[in-house]
């Protein structure tokens, strides 16, 4: 019998990277191909954004590690599947390799092609923003974070096909991605304010900003939260085969990695969980500033608004006459100049009004903001920049605060409080030259039934301007509105600068204004 | 080394496909001869540790199949070709046999690809070693069964119909490397080609509805129908078997068939028909 034992060393320290290195070769590449590509096409498209930046490109590429998960989730069903389905189950349980150690090559292999596909997918996110002229700096920390993620995508694929068929495998991978794509978009768009959307494999990115990094940044707990889930499936798979004989140091490292891992996901989950919002505010007060954030959700506004606290990075700035404009400088001075030529026109309009912002800045986190007479306007920093219909009246509903406060009471907010502030906005957009009075007047005429006839105009542009969808100007308003604008601006605004304090105040009567006789 | 099977019984729901097995099987080849379903198959697969007995138990030497580290042991020192060959159709030819090597742990890559290589070329496949396995036919794919089953250089050599698909050269040449193989090692072969035991088997046992009918050396087998197997003109009702052969005459195993029938000498089939029969020997 020392035939073999002479010729041939039976045990080295490379047993593990042959195997590992044959099933990398022999993966389902098809599907990692297709995983990739798919990914990567709908990355790209969505990172075609006007003023593009690589935190963005690349984050966009991460976001879509979903798509490329249930692929990965395939591959690894398909990899377990293979002894089954080719019917070499019995050629490998009669080797003397433990059935534990072929799982753990078979999940080596599959968490090395994760990884790289994972790092595929972002490199292709980062060329292209630089194709598309992008800047600003690289968050590193989402290569290791979308690499775990992909490998777990694998394991757990791995895990269903070593007991489902191959339909149920589909089904799994077509669960898995649809369950996680779902949670992900719930969860972003309505319920920001609690953390459960963390806990997913590739979460949501919270917002981002090329000052501040993710805010908040819960990129620390969710690495090891993901690897604490690496371990125990990880450990299950390769400890499962084990059940008949606890004893082997191989089968108890692996149960001990599992009970580790289970440990890290859930005292991560916990706190990625009571990480929510926290928000990091970088500037002189930090204190001092509360996130208006969650008022959408709950209906209410907040009565008075803090600015989110100077932190002088957004440093490139563009001006005008009656305006100056700073934004990150990652941005360029191309999206300042850009902003400082959507708001000029209202900026101009109520140049006469006191207290009125003329410096608008750009903020990481907080929404539009620019509280009572403070003289300066926040801007909310964004991904895809098209602030071109969203800013609409926003420096106007900065004059009159109560009218600016319905932007961000949503549907909960009473539309015809102020009417007074409502026709003297009217009068201000109409002297922008935002809308001309012919144009008010056909949407008065045209509008003979729905919502649109009571609260005109109510085009999507327009709708914008002081609320959401219905919200608009009543046919009062809209009268005095027109009349106003048809007396000589310089009459109207000395006569307005009286009424100001009361009409700011929300006091004054639609019948105090001056058109309202005509 | 031994091969021991103590009382060894396994039932699948109320089929016992093997029914108080007690044979120790030593060095050599040792043909396994049955009838479908005689339980040669679960032998096998008892003996590669993949199926558990019902009851008693199955040894290679100190090592039990029921013993979790005995069976690595066991694992170490086998080479099996199962009956229902299966291979990763994506692979090459080299690839799957370097894969099941790596598993039986010949792990210096260097050693193992020679090793790989001298495989190959015992079954005749070195031309091949770079074809994928889904383009192979099912004799080839058969000789790479074979192939991976004697890599690792096993002391203990199950087969489980190993020629089925081969054709006549390839079966000579199976003969000689399982005569080689044979010389110093355990080899268990099942097979329903008595030729193929005729040509190579030290030993041979006949299984029999889960049971051991016959133990013992071919010529024994084949003296078993000695004065049992007649050249005759008819055959008559109590024969155990008769079939016309190319002379004309009627080849009859049994009780002498009539007075003008010749005595025939017996093969080794003639003598595992007779054992399987069950008339003269239960
Ligand atoms: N997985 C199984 N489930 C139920 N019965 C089985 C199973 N495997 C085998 N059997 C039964 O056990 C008996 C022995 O089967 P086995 O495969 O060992 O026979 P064999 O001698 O190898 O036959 P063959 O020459 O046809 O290959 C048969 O009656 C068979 O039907
Ligand atoms: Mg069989």
């Amino acid at each position: 019998m020392s035939v073999s034992e002479s010729t041939v060393a039976r045990r080295s320290w490379t047993p593990i990277f042959g195997p590992v290195w044959t099933e990398l070769r022999h993966l389902t590449y098809i599907l990692l191909v297709l995983g990739v590509g798919v990914s990567a096409i709908v990355a790209i498209k969505q990172a075609n954004v006007a003023y593009p930046t690589i935190g963005y490109d690349t984050g966009v590429a991460y976001h879509e590690g979903e798509i490329l998960s249930a692929f990965l989730f395939l591959l690894g069903a398909w990899l377990a599947m293979r002894d089954r389905r080719s019917a070499t189950t019995d050629l490998i349980a009669s080797s003397p390799t433990r059935p534990g150690a072929v799982r753990a090559t078979r999940l080596g292999a599959l968490a090395v092609a994760g990884a790289a596909a994972f790092g595929l997918l972002w490199l292709i996110g980062l060329v292209s923003a630089l194709a598309h002229g992008g800047s600003g700096v690289i968050d590193w920390v989402l290569v290791p974070d979308g690499m775990l993620g992909s490998a777990l995508a694998a394991w757990l694929g791995f895990a269903l096909g070593l007991i489902a068929p191959a339909s149920v495998a589909v089904l799994g991978a077509a669960l898995y991605s649809g369950g996680t794509y779902f949670i992900n978009t719930q969860y972003t768009h309505y319920n920001t304010h609690i953390g459960f959307q963390w806990l997913l494999p590739f979460p949501p990115l919270p917002q981002w900003s090329a000052d501040l990094g993710y805010v908040p940044n819960i990129f620390g707990p969710h690495l090891v939260f993901v690897l604490g889930w690496l371990l125990l499936v990880g450990g299950l798979i390769v400890a499962a085969p084990f059940r008949r004989s606890l004893r082997t140091i191989a089968s108890r490292t692996a149960l001990i990695g599992a009970v580790t891992g289970l440990a890290l996901a859930t005292v991560f989950g916990v706190q990625l969980q009571a990480e929510a919002n926290r928000y990091t505010v970088n500037g002189p007060n930090p204190a001092s500033w509360v996130p208006d954030y969650g008022q959408y959700s709950s209906g209410l506004s907040t009565p008075d608004p803090l600015i989110y606290p100077n932190d002088h990075r957004a440093t490139t700035c563009a001006t005008s006459s009656a305006l100056r404009v700073c934004v990150y400088p990652v941005y360029g001075r191309s999206l300042a100049t850009s902003l400082v030529s959507i708001l000029d026109p209202e900026a101009r309009a109520i140049e006469s009004v006191i207290g009125r912002p003329t410096y608008v800045r750009m903020v990481p986190v907080a929404e539009e903001n620019c509280g009572a007479g403070l003289g300066q306007a926040v801007l909310k920093e964004q991904y895809s920049f098209s602030y071109h219909y969203n800013l609409r009246g926003y420096l106007i509903s900065c004059a009159l605060p109560q009218l600016g406060q319905r932007r961000y009471a949503g549907f909960g907010g009473l539309p015809h409080d102020f009417p007074a502030q409502s026709a003297v906005a009217l009068w201000l957009v109409i002297r922008s030259g935002e809308l001309t009075p012919r144009a008010v007047r056909q949407g008065v005429a045209s509008g003979t039934s729905g919502s649109c006839l009571a609260d005109l105009p109510c085009t999507p542009q327009y709708s914008d301007i002081f609320g959401f969808g219905s919200l608009g100007w009543t046919r009062a308003e809209i009268r005095v509105g027109l009349a106003m604008a048809a007396l000589p601006p310089a009459r109207v605004t000395s006569e307005l600068r009286e009424l100001w304090p009361r009409l700011v105040a929300g006091k004054l009567l639609l019948a105090s204004l001056p058109g309202y006789r005509q | 080394m031994n091969v021991v099977f103590e009382n060894l019984s396994r039932s699948y729901g109320s089929v016992r496909a093997l029914d108080g097995i007690d044979i120790t099987i030593g060095p050599g080849i040792t043909g396994l001869l049955g009838p479908n379903g005689a339980g040669k198959t679960t032998m096998l697969r008892i003996l590669a540790t993949l199926l558990p007995p019902t009851s008693g138990t199955a040894r290679l030497d100190g090592w039990s199949t029921s013993h979790d580290r005995e069976r690595v042991e066991i694992r170490r020192r086998l080479g099996y070709l199962p009956q229902d060959l299966g291979l990763y159709p994506r692979f090459t030819v080299f690839e799957f046999v370097d894969y099941l090597a790596m598993l039986k742990e010949l792990h210096d890559p260097r050693q193992r690809h020679r090793r790989v290589r001298e495989a190959l070329e015992a079954v005749d496949l070195q031309d091949v070693a770079g074809r994928k396995i889904r383009t192979l036919s099912g004799g080839i794919r058969r000789r790479v069964g074979i192939a991976q089953a004697i890599v690792a250089d096993p002391q203990l050599l199950l087969l489980d119909e190993p020629t089925g698909g081969l054709d006549p050269e390839q079966r000579v040449r199976f003969r000689q490397l399982v005569g080689r193989l044979g010389e110093h090692r355990t080899v268990l072969l099942s097979t329903h080609l008595v030729e193929d035991v005729s040509a190579i088997c030290t030993s041979v046992v006949v299984l029999w509805h889960g049971r051991v009918l016959f133990q013992g050396a071919p010529a024994e087998l084949r003296k078993r129908a000695e004065g049992l197997v007649w050249s005759a003109q008819e055959a008559s009702s109590d024969a155990v078997a008769s079939w016309r052969t190319d002379n004309g005459k009627l080849r009859v195993i049994g009780a002498r068939p009539g007075p003008s029938a010749t005595p025939v000498e017996p093969t080794l089939e003639d003598g595992y028909l007779l054992v399987t029969s069950g008339s003269p020997i239960r």
